[in-house]
């Protein structure tokens, strides 16, 4: 595996960790490789290895869920470097969008040019996942067919992400 | 040797049956290649396939409609009825295979051959029935329309003759009838998929209730197919399939007056490789057992079984179910782009893809392992 | 319909303005919204020939014109009701976005619309090919009766000079062109009447799985107003998008929808999707917009369509004041100001911009009618929003925009003291009010510090449970609220540009705050948790009787320039003719009186099919070679073939 390739099925499993979806939906999005180059492309290769690792320590000390929420709670989304970048992410994820990080942060950490807030892409905005979390269709694409609003929606977990303890054995 | 190929009612309802599950066979391919083209890329591709997707959905039903009002209610749940890929179509003495793919050069020609079939000419006399010939590899074809209930050792020409086939034997059995003081046309008007339903593009739903409406059917599926008299354009305007798909090889549009082969309409690009990578004709056991993949392919077969299952209550009777049975279809469409953008795992080159593998059997307590979970993620 | 877009004939300015010196034109209009539309396809359909000048490119009759606002729509931060349209300096339009809250005596002029307050009205529409009807809802209701006669029965705004049952068979033609999806046995309510054996075009859109919960929570609810007892049901609205054809329409003839406009090889536009994106764009292109209506005015071949063209000026004959040429700008392109000046003219001049337009044009003219009411009465409805969160997930952010509403308060003694109001339950929950669904996962992220599982249930706890009534309320006329121009405004080619003077009354503010009243009752039924909030900060706030709330406007322009009785008190008789020019023609929203609870666009195609005939019986008066009646038969009959 070269090391993009690893890195980004660990930005994968990072992304699964942070949203709740499995690796299967977030590549089904078709966003995987954008969102990674924008990541990489605002922030810069430095800190997404820095933020990889930590994610990759992080998961491999863990024994289970909680003790794996609880330590990504303390050195991600509670660290000052990397909490913003967490949130982006989450956020990426959800709406499509990347968001301005904040003034405090771009001072201490660096200012990209880029670093605005944008659509990634025209389809990255409806692959949102947000939209699936609750069954709807993205506002303006995807429509789901005539009707089908009458129903209930049919919200469900099944592609939930889930830790696997690491196997230290293998 | 008996000329005609059609010479009862139940040969009759057999070929129909056969054309719905001919004019069925081509969504799959269709369907695969119109969703591994990147969102937002290839748009006059994506809008081309898209279009004749939804004329062979129109098809279908047509032929549902001819066979509904023979008497006889059609079966997309019958063993077979959706085929193994890749599937082999004639194209006169030669043939070739249909298969799932992504969008490329390579599946654009099939498209066109499909699009295209060439027919016996009059004065062509071969050894078999009417349109039909032997072939030495007449063991490879499985689509029912290829070869002829009443000889079945012969496979026709091509699809055109299968059609003129069909439409003969309506004038044949229906005079034939007549001279009793019968009709053919005995099935329950109320079966008939009416436009209140089915509108939304792909051109007009026919009601059958007797030969012309029959024939008004049937000459809509074939011209749409070919054309009219291979003509670019139809009387209303509407360009053939063959052509539609022609332009994506001109990257330019067909207007009003041009000759084959010579587009004069705007330009558009059509970019190869703004394209998911999916394996050609992917199999289940393409996919590492328990993967999420091999699950997410599982569920879409289920799915896309049940969707036919509803297709096929509404034409029995419950047309109702139509409505509900598009939102199935616009579920397994994102579904199927969820298999598409996803690699295939331990594989580096090519990504998922549904496979329309049907579970014709009771499944046995093995395949139910397979497949643990029948919920789409 | 798969043909190329070549039947729309475009004229370049030479053309147009050496057909009009030839006396080709039987008429000229400005603007292709809607009642542009329904004119020209009425007049030409009759055999008379048109010019119509559009102030936008038309870039959109094209399939990838079309894609291009869906690809601008989905990639523009900003989700407002005019994002899918590119800015064009050279025809501007109004977005809420560049509203902003007022300080007193402070003009605002930073958006299009200039904005002298008290109150700054957020109202949009949209200069395309196409008009406004491309970002509009497509709720299309008809008028109550006791609407047209507020004056006389109530006591508020002005009467109209005709009634309901005089629109009656105009409301059946626009029904028909827009295809109203809706069920009769729905409708007749509050004294709405149908002819006997009417069915609408096509049967009504299933509701929404949250209308259902809203229904079973409030239906039965009763208020007592005014010495009425005012009970509550959740009805559906009819919509003008595509949905099942009624076979019993035209008696049992049944209807054919209308597709996707003519494109390039497209086949789509069928039914109704649920998209949930209705405004600001259709992108299957299953609801209604003007475009349609403009394609087939185009198949006849007798219409000559000017786009990038701006009508300037309105200029009249000093003899009799009727109008002798209208002046445009053409503009080459929107990325340059540079343009040419020309005239036109035909027998009939028809202004179809919009009630804004319309009169901001004829003041630019320096033609403020005889009555002095050009620009007068601007009314819109006013909406307050009121939002919640239910117990329970209801599936909101999926079907059309809205589905069901409540008709109940619409009615009624009350309207003598407060505004009477309709409400609509947004299928797309809290999106006016608060930018959801984009800000609830900003709150739920930034703010609530959620990830993994955590977060994705309170997405779901957060958006699918939200809902959010939308009370429309009716704002009667009143002169003081009017569109005025001043050379200190212009846009880039030079044109005034309107000036909104704005401020709601006691009697909008009375019926803002019932509503207000009311969604307390509804949301304690529901069991559902009450997130309203009114800021002062708000651009749109006021407070009544001690109470805080804030308005919203309804991109409902109308009234300025009312029809009426007498050149006295209008600018237009019942056939929307200029009192003073009497080849002028101001068609539209702006020719009501009043609004009453109805969303304009019904009632002011309805007026246009009056107008139209009224036209074409005028112009049948002295022109030869018009087609017979036979062939103008054929060629409607054709359209529903």
């Amino acid at each position: 595996m070269t090391n993009q390739a690893y890195q980004i099925q660990q930005f994968i499993e990072l992304s699964g960790a942070l949203t709740d979806f499995n690796a299967y939906s977030l590549n089904g999005t078709g966003q995987v490789q954008s969102y990674y180059d924008t990541l990489t492309r605002i922030v810069g290769c430095v800190m997404v290895d820095e933020l990889l690792s930590i994610f990759a320590a992080i998961y491999e000390a863990a024994t289970d869920h909680e003790a794996f929420n609880e330590a990504l709670r303390k050195h991600i989304i509670g660290n000052e470097k990397f909490g913003p970048v967490a949130r982006n992410i989450i956020k990426l994820w959800y709406t499509g969008t990347w968001y301005q990080m904040a003034q405090f942060w771009r001072e201490t950490y660096g200012m990209s040019d880029e670093d605005v807030t944008f659509f990634v892409s025209s389809a990255s905005y409806a692959e949102g996942l947000l939209w699936q979390a609750i069954d709807a269709n993205p506002s303006g694409a995807k429509g789901p067919g005539y009707g089908s609003w009458s129903l209930p929606p049919s919200i469900n977990f099944d592609n939930c992400w889930q830790f696997k303890p690491f196997n230290h054995t293998s | 040797m008996n000329d005609r190929i059609i010479n009862n009612i139940d040969d009759l309802h057999d070929m129909l049956d056969a054309a719905i599950q001919l004019e069925h066979a081509t969504i799959p391919p269709y369907l695969t290649a119109l969703y591994s083209i990147h969102p937002e890329t290839n748009l006059e591709a994506a809008a081309a396939i898209r279009a004749v997707l939804v004329e062979e959905m129109l098809h279908m039903t047509l032929s549902a409609n001819v066979l509904n009002a023979l008497g006889k209610n059609p079966d997309l749940t019958a063993v077979g009825f959706v085929p193994d890929f890749p599937t082999r179509l004639p194209d006169g003495e030669t043939d070739f295979s249909v298969s799932i793919d992504k969008f490329s050069p390579d599946t654009l020609e099939t498209f066109l051959r499909i699009e295209r079939p060439s027919k016996t000419s009059k004065d062509t006399t071969y050894s078999g029935p009417k349109g039909c010939l032997a072939r030495s590899n007449h063991h490879a074809f499985q689509l029912r329309a290829v070869k002829p209930k009443s000889a079945p050792e012969y496979s026709f020409y091509s699809i055109g003759d299968f059609y003129t086939a069909i439409k003969e034997g309506i004038e044949y059995l229906e005079e034939q009838a007549n001279q009793r003081g019968e009709t053919i046309f005995t099935g329950d008007p109320s079966l008939q998929v009416s436009n209140e339903y089915y509108y939304s593009g792909g051109g007009q739903i026919v009601k059958v209730t007797d030969k012309d409406s029959a024939f008004r059917a049937l000459s809509l599926i074939i011209e749409q197919g070919e054309g009219h008299g291979h003509e670019i354009f139809d009387s209303e305007g509407e360009i053939s399939h063959y052509y539609r798909f022609e332009q994506l090889k001109h990257g330019q549009f067909y207007r009003v007056g041009d000759q084959p082969g010579k587009p004069s309409g705007n330009k558009f690009e059509v970019d190869f490789d703004k394209v998911y990578p999916i394996k050609r004709n992917p199999k289940l056991k393409d996919y590492p057992k328990g993967s999420q993949i091999y699950a997410a392919a599982c569920a879409f077969n289920h799915n896309y079984q049940q969707f036919l299952s509803t297709v096929n209550k509404a034409f029995k009777g419950e047309q109702d179910l139509l409505l509900g049975a598009v939102c199935g279809m616009f579920r397994l469409k994102e579904h199927a782009s969820q298999l598409i953008r996803n690699p295939i795992p331990s594989d580096s080159e090519y990504h998922g893809g549904p496979t329309f593998e049907m579970a014709y059997e009771q499944p046995s307590k093995d395949k139910q392992a397979q497949c643990p979970s029948e919920k789409m993620s | 319909m798969s043909e190329a877009n070549s039947t729309m004939k475009q004229v370049t300015p030479d053309t147009a303005v050496q057909n009009s010196a030839d006396g080709k034109y039987d008429a000229v209009i400005v603007g292709s919204g809607i009642s542009g539309a329904i004119t020209a396809k009425e007049l030409t359909a009759k055999g008379f020939n048109v010019l119509m000048l559009e102030a936008a490119p038309a870039k959109d009759m094209t399939y990838k014109g079309f894609r291009s606002y869906l690809s601008t729509y989905y990639a523009n931060a900003s989700k407002d009701n005019n994002s899918p349209y590119p800015d064009n300096p050279n025809a501007r339009m109004p977005r809420s976005t560049d509203v902003s809250k007022l300080k007193p005596g402070v003009v605002d002029a930073k958006g299009y619309l200039v904005q002298n307050g008290p109150l700054a009205l957020d109202s949009t529409y949209t200069r395309v090919t196409g008009g406004t009807t491309m970002h509009w809802e497509a709720k299309i209701l008809r008028m109550l009766p006791d609407d047209f006669a507020i004056k006389s029965t109530y006591g508020v705004g002005l009467d109209w000079p005709i009634n309901y049952e005089d629109l009656m068979p105009y409301y059946q033609l626009a029904e028909r062109e827009i295809g109203v999806s809706a069920n009769v046995e729905e409708q007749g309510f509050y004294g709405i009447k149908y002819e006997p054996d009417y069915v609408y075009p096509m049967h009504g859109l299933p509701p929404s799985y949250l209308d259902k919960l809203v229904a079973q929570g409030v239906d039965g609810t009763e208020f007592e107003l005014a010495g009425e007892t005012h009970t509550v049901k959740v009805r559906p609205f009819p919509q003008g998008r595509n949905g099942v054809p009624n076979a019993r329409y035209n008696d049992g003839q049944g209807f054919k929808p209308v597709g996707a406009l003519s494109t390039y090889q497209v086949e789509q536009g069928g039914r109704c999707q649920g998209n949930n994106n209705c405004v600001p764009i259709c992108p299957v292109q299953a609801k209604y917009d003007a475009r349609k209506t403009l394609t087939a005015a185009a198949k006849t071949g007798r219409l000559d369509f000017l786009p990038q063209a701006v009508a300037s000026k309105v200029v009249v004959n000093e003899h009799d004041n009727s109008i002798k040429h209208i002046e445009f700008k053409h503009y080459s392109s929107t990325n340059s100001t540079e343009h040419t000046v020309h005239q036109v003219q035909g027998k009939r001049f028809i202004l179809a911009t919009n009630a804004i337009e319309n009169a901001r044009l004829m003041l630019a003219s320096q033609l403020p009618s005889s009555s002095g009411l050009m620009g007068k009465n601007l009314m819109d409805h006013t909406y307050l929003l009121a939002w919640g969160l239910l117990p329970q997930a209801a599936g909101t952010m999926r079907g059309t925009k809205c589905t069901s509403g409540i008709a109940d308060f619409r009615y009624g003694a009350s309207r003598k003291t407060q505004a009477p109001f309709g409400v609509d339950i947004h299928n797309d929950g809290w999106g006016w009010a608060t930018g959801s669904p984009f800000s609830d996962v900003e709150t739920l992220v930034d703010e609530e510090n959620k990830f993994g599982r955590e977060l994705r249930q309170s997405v779901v706890d957060r958006i699918s449970n939200q809902l959010l009534f939308a009370f429309m309320v009716e704002q009667p006329a009143q002169e003081s609220n009017c569109v005025t121009v001043d050379n200190k405004y212009l846009d880039a080619l030079g044109n005034q540009r309107p000036i909104i003077n704005y401020q709601l009354s006691d009697y909008s503010k009375a019926g803002i705050a019932y509503s207000r009243h009311t969604s307390k009752v509804f949301f304690q039924r529901l069991g559902a948790q009450d997130y309203s909030k009114y800021s002062p900060l708000d651009y749109g706030y006021f407070s009544h009787e001690g109470e805080d709330y804030y308005f919203r406007g309804g991109n409902h322009f109308s009234g300025t320039h009312v029809m009426g009785t007498s050149a006295l008190n209008s600018v237009v008789d019942e056939n929307q003719k200029a009192w003073d020019h009497n080849n002028l023609y101001l068609i539209g929203s702006g020719s009501m009186p009043s609004i009453g609870t109805s969303n304009t666009t019904l009632t002011l195609a309805a007026l246009c099919y009056k107008t139209s005939e009224h036209i074409i019986e005028e112009l049948s008066r002295y022109s030869v070679g018009v087609v017979m009646d036979s062939d103008y038969k054929m060629a409607k009959g054709a359209e529903n073939e």
